[in-house]
């Protein structure tokens, strides 16, 4: 049985932030409530004591993803508030309450199993990369690398417009 | 009322998803739009980090892990798409760029 009170309040929280990614205007303020919302999501996976999921979350996430969109947040040349328009809004509202409406749905009709009292080792959780999710695993490595490639790629490609002569005269 | 824990954290995964797929129709902000990506992705890990503990099987962890390693790979090449078009023109709308071209 899971503790019910930390299960709720970091549910609350998550949904909360959540909402606050979606909700707010200035990168920066959306950017903070994505890192709140990676942070509690991993003190949601403490409460579920999936460690090592918690520990992954909290370096993964929090540590290298949010700081990756803080650094874009910071090198953008406009970092104003957006603009919305109402046809926006509707749209997002429709697919907001579609979505909600199809996917409750489809989990109230599934019904849930009772919950075990089994905490996995990081022993456990590392065994299946190296039996039945190996090559998923190795796939990870070259996925990576192609992200690494292309994000260099398409940044060396914008760096190559001026000519050579202005090279340190303008940032 | 008999508050079952598991069920409230079905309820949150699938709320943030919404959220997340209500804030790619909402943003027009590429960095917001690859953020609320991202909630969608944390949603998806929630479920199977909650399905490992319920059946008792340690693969949703390990699952959990390749998905967030594809979440950062997402990440990655999304900002570098933004940056490089946000480089080119200073316009803060993903539907302003209207081709693409290698």
């Amino acid at each position: 049985m899971l503790p019910l009170v930390p299960v709720v309040v970091c549910c609350a929280l998550a949904a909360l932030t959540g909402i606050g990614v979606i909700a707010l205007r200035r990168p920066v303020y959306v950017a903070v409530a994505l890192l709140g919302h990676s942070l509690s999501l991993a003190a949601l996976y403490l409460a579920m004591s999936a460690q090592f999921s918690a520990a992954a979350q909290t370096l993964i996430y929090s540590g290298a993803i949010v700081v990756l969109f803080l650094i874009v947040v910071a090198l953008l040349p406009s970092g104003g508030a957006e603009q919305t328009s109402w046809p926006r809004m509707a749209a997002g509202a429709v697919v907001l309450v579609a979505m909600l409406a199809g996917l409750a749905t489809a989990v109230l009709a599934s019904g849930l199993a009772h919950a075990n009292r089994e905490v996995f080792s990081v022993e456990q959780v590392g065994a299946p990369l190296f039996a039945e999710l190996l090559l998923p695993f190795e796939l990870t490595a070259p996925l990576l690398l192609a992200a690494i490639v292309a994000a260099i790629a398409l940044w060396r490609r914008q760096e190559s417009r001026p000519t050579a002569d202005d090279e340190g005269a303008r940032p | 009322m008999n508050l079952q824990p598991e069920p409230i954290i079905v309820a949150t995964a699938v709320f943030i998803f919404c959220c997340g797929a209500a804030g790619v129709a909402l943003r027009k902000n590429p960095i917001g739009l690859l953020m609320s990506v991202e909630l969608m992705i944390n949603a998806a890990i929630l479920v199977l980090v909650l399905g490992s503990r319920v059946h008792g099987n340690p693969m949703g962890q390990t699952v959990a892990l390749l998905v967030l390693v594809l979440g950062a790979a997402e990440a990655v090449v999304g900002l570098a798409l933004a940056l490089a078009v946000f480089r080119r023109r200073a316009v803060v709308d993903v539907d302003a760029p209207q081709e693409i071209r290698g």
